[in-house]
């Protein structure tokens, strides 16, 4: 609007004003000039009746050569204020008898006339002319002029009143316009500001979200420290006189490592950065396996019943994962139903992607509840009882996985929370998931492999675990290192790197060791995720071994890959 | 008469006044002219006279004009009468006159010819110079012009409708007054 160039309405009425205002003195001018013709007309008619009521009446003193008659004759033109001066003269043209008013004067001749404000008449006799009777009008009486005038004047200030009311008015548009321009500076001040804060705002409440999750973790991960440190600190005092009591402390301290293991898994799949492992996955049989370990874990109280859609196709999912969201919901729908109730899995296809829906006849959830269900950390259960992880890592999961999470509760109408996950691009219903265990007992050659890892206590421990199984090892901080050691031992079997290091990624390392050695093993490890995964669906990327992990797994994992390469 | 006129030849070369210095030429002309133009403002009983008829103006008595009331009333039409001037020494019936200019004489003095006027209707024209007998219309001189009184009474009595207009220049001068 500011930026307009076109001509405002306003600037066009007010022009159309001036002109209709000056059009409207020009009509009042053309009035005026026919009325004066009018009036010339009517005054000279005027001025010739009575010249002529004269001319009767000074007839008779001309004739008898009566100069103060013939005067008071004319005299009586008096009362006629639009005669100036009127004058008989005799037969010969000389003066006879005048009427004047001041300041007008009358030659002693008869004057030729000059236009229409002189008339003449002559003064006849039977039919002889005995003289002239000469009148002056005045142009205009007073009266009739103070009128015209009066009515050009009026047309004037009317003019000028319509001109002052439109100048007026235009310097008030403007004024507006500038009030308006003014306001909307403000506004768009005001509007920036509100933004600022909204931006401050929002960051808080990140800030808040962010310190409630930090809380969390916080005091779980500190619970299970306090296990493994205290375990641990047991073991060390009681290694030399209790041996099999620090044993027990040990295996507590595992366990309690474990657990916090557990709980930095969940946390990925709620930021959606575990490392899955996805496989075809057949949901009526693991649903069918789940069924059975839940009925032993929920307790008798709770009835399960299932309703499976027959020819499901197969999903494309982490086995693990989805089982454990599954019976994440069959924890969260038992904690619903304390006094007893039915759990119905069901599943459906829809829209091609395979719905897996958890229904309890339990307490239910209020909206506000059901909103922030899935926030990590939120939790109805009193301390002790729960995580506030459950729905997050679900929901984590299932969106990782390319699908999505439904919650549909109400307080006393139970919940229902369905998984949708896309079903498998070249379905095959049977189930390809092949855990072979057997290899991580297969023993070592004996084969080098280079660790690539740039926590150094992390890459020691990897060093020493494959020494511990029988493996050569090499180890390397970051990338170009590895790749030089690549260089220098050719007796390389397999390539172990972690996944993010600073500088060279393990991705970009692989890269460049794969073109050195198109068909070296590599084995990716990483505690996050894969985030240049675009080889993620290939069956012949790399494997990825999740940290934390155990000297069981890392053994198996390498085993496997350099058999494969075998 | 003879001493009026040194007086005035006098006065000529004195004062040249122009009153006096015209006057007794202008006095007759004015005159003349005035006997010329009364008809125009009178009207005659239709019996007196007939369409087309002349309009006779008579000098009853001594002629004091010459030929300046000739002059005057030559080719004077009046309300399609022509006019016509006639001189006798007495007015009588047979004269026929309309207007009568009564100067006087030995034979019949101005009160004899206004008696024997009296009836006929006759616009009768006396003057102060040659006394106090009245006519209708009477001469006299005011500020050295000439100027009339008419006398309404007797201008019914002959019958005759003086225009307003002639009345009121007679009106004009009540004083009579000679120099």
């Amino acid at each position: 609007m500011i930026g307009s160039r076109r001509t405002p309405v306003w600037r066009l009425v007010a022009r159309f004003s001036m002109i209709a205002t000056i059009a409207l003195i020009a009509i009042g001018i053309l009035a005026i000039s026919d009325l004066r013709r009018q009036h010339v007309s009517e005054a000279s008619e005027q001025a010739r009746v009575q010249a002529e009521i004269l001319a009767a009446s000074v007839a008779a003193p001309l004739d008898f050569d009566d100069k103060p008659a013939a005067a008071e004759a004319m005299a009586t033109i008096r009362v006629n204020p639009a005669i100036l001066a009127a004058a008989t003269y005799d037969r010969n043209g000389k003066l006879f008898a005048q009427f004047n008013r001041p300041g007008q004067m009358l030659p002693d001749r008869l004057p030729r006339l000059l236009d229409h404000l002189h008339h003449s008449v002559p003064v006849m006799r039977e039919r002889t002319r005995i003289g002239t009777v000469y009148l002056m009008i005045d142009d205009e009486a007073p009266a009739r002029k103070f009128v015209r005038y009066g009515v050009i004047a009026l047309f004037v200030v009317l003019a000028l009143i319509v001109v002052g009311i439109l100048a007026f008015a235009q310097t008030l548009m403007r004024r507006a316009n500038q009030d308006l321009r003014t306001a909307n500076v403000a506004l768009r001040r005001q509007i920036v500001e509100r933004q600022r804060v909204e931006i401050q705002l929002r960051q808080a409440q990140k800030m808040e979200s962010l310190g409630q999750l930090t809380g969390g973790i916080a005091h779980d991960f500190n619970n299970m420290l306090a296990i493994v440190i205290g375990s641990l600190d047991m073991a060390r005092r009681k290694m030399q006189t209790a041996p099999d009591l620090a044993l027990r402390a040990i295996g507590n301290a595992v366990e309690g490592a474990e657990r916090a293991a557990d709980l930095t898994r969940r946390l990925l799949a709620f930021s959606r950065r575990q490392p899955l492992d996805p496989a075809r996955i057949e949901v009526n049989g693991l649903v069918a396996d789940i069924c059975e370990m839940l009925g032993r874990t929920l307790g008798s109280a709770i009835r399960i019943e299932t309703m499976l859609a027959d020819g499901l196709p197969t999903v494309h999912a982490d086995r693990g994962l989805l089982e454990s969201a599954i019976v994440n919901l069959g924890l969260n729908a038992r904690d619903a139903m304390p006094a007893g109730g039915t759990l119905t899995i069901s599943t459906a296809l829809r829209d091609g992607m395979v719905d897996i829906e958890i229904r309890d006849t339990g307490c239910g959830m209020p909206p506000e509840v059901a909103e922030r269900a899935i926030e990590p950390f939120f939790t109805t259960k009193g301390i002790g009882q729960g995580t506030g992880l459950g729905l997050s890592q679900v929901y984590g999961f299932v969106k990782q996985s390319g699908g999505d999470l439904h919650i549909e509760s109400a307080p006393d109408r139970g919940t229902r929370v369905r998984m949708s996950l896309p079903a498998s691009p070249a379905d095959n219903p049977v189930s390809v998931d092949d855990t072979d265990a057997s290899s991580a007992a297969r023993t070592h050659q004996g084969e080098c492999v280079l660790v690539v890892e740039d926590e150094q206590q992390v890459r020691g421990m990897v060093v020493d675990s494959l020494r511990e199984l029988g493996y050569a090892a090499l180890e390397a901080g970051d990338g170009p290192e590895g790749l030089a050691l690549l260089d220098a031992h050719p007796e390389v079997k397999l390539l172990f790197t972690d996944i993010r290091m600073p500088g060279m990624s393990g991705w970009e390392l692989a890269r460049r060791a794969r073109r050195r050695r198109p068909s070296l093993p590599i084995v990716f490890t990483s505690g996050f995720a894969p985030s240049e995964s675009d080889e993620a669906d290939d069956p012949r990327r790399p494997p990825i071994l999740p940290k934390p992990f155990t000297i069981g797994q890392l053994a198996d994992t390498v085993r496997r890959s350099l058999d494969r390469q075998v | 008469m003879i001493r009026r006129r040194i007086l005035m030849a006098l006065a000529l070369l004195f004062h040249g006044s122009q009153t006096l210095a015209g006057g007794g030429q202008s006095e007759l002309a004015a005159k003349a002219a005035f006997l010329a133009r009364f008809g125009a403002y009178v009207t005659w009983p239709q019996s007196v006279i007939p369409p087309g008829a002349p309009l006779t103006l008579c000098v009853i008595g001594d002629d004091p004009f010459g030929s300046v009331l000739e002059q005057a009333v030559a080719g004077q039409i009046v309300n399609d009468h022509p006019m016509v001037l006639r001189r006798y020494p007495a007015f009588t019936e047979q004269a026929s006159c309309h207007i009568a200019y009564i100067t006087g004489s030995p034979t019949q003095t101005i009160e004899e010819t206004l008696l024997a006027a009296r009836r006929s209707a006759v616009l009768t024209v006396t003057d102060a110079q040659y006394g106090d007998a009245r006519g209708i219309i009477h001469f006299h001189i005011v500020s050295g012009r000439v100027r009339f009184q008419i006398d309404r009474g007797l201008a019914s009595e002959a019958r005759l409708d003086i225009g307003s207009r002639l009345l009121g220049l007679g009106l004009t001068a009540p004083q009579d007054e000679t120099p």
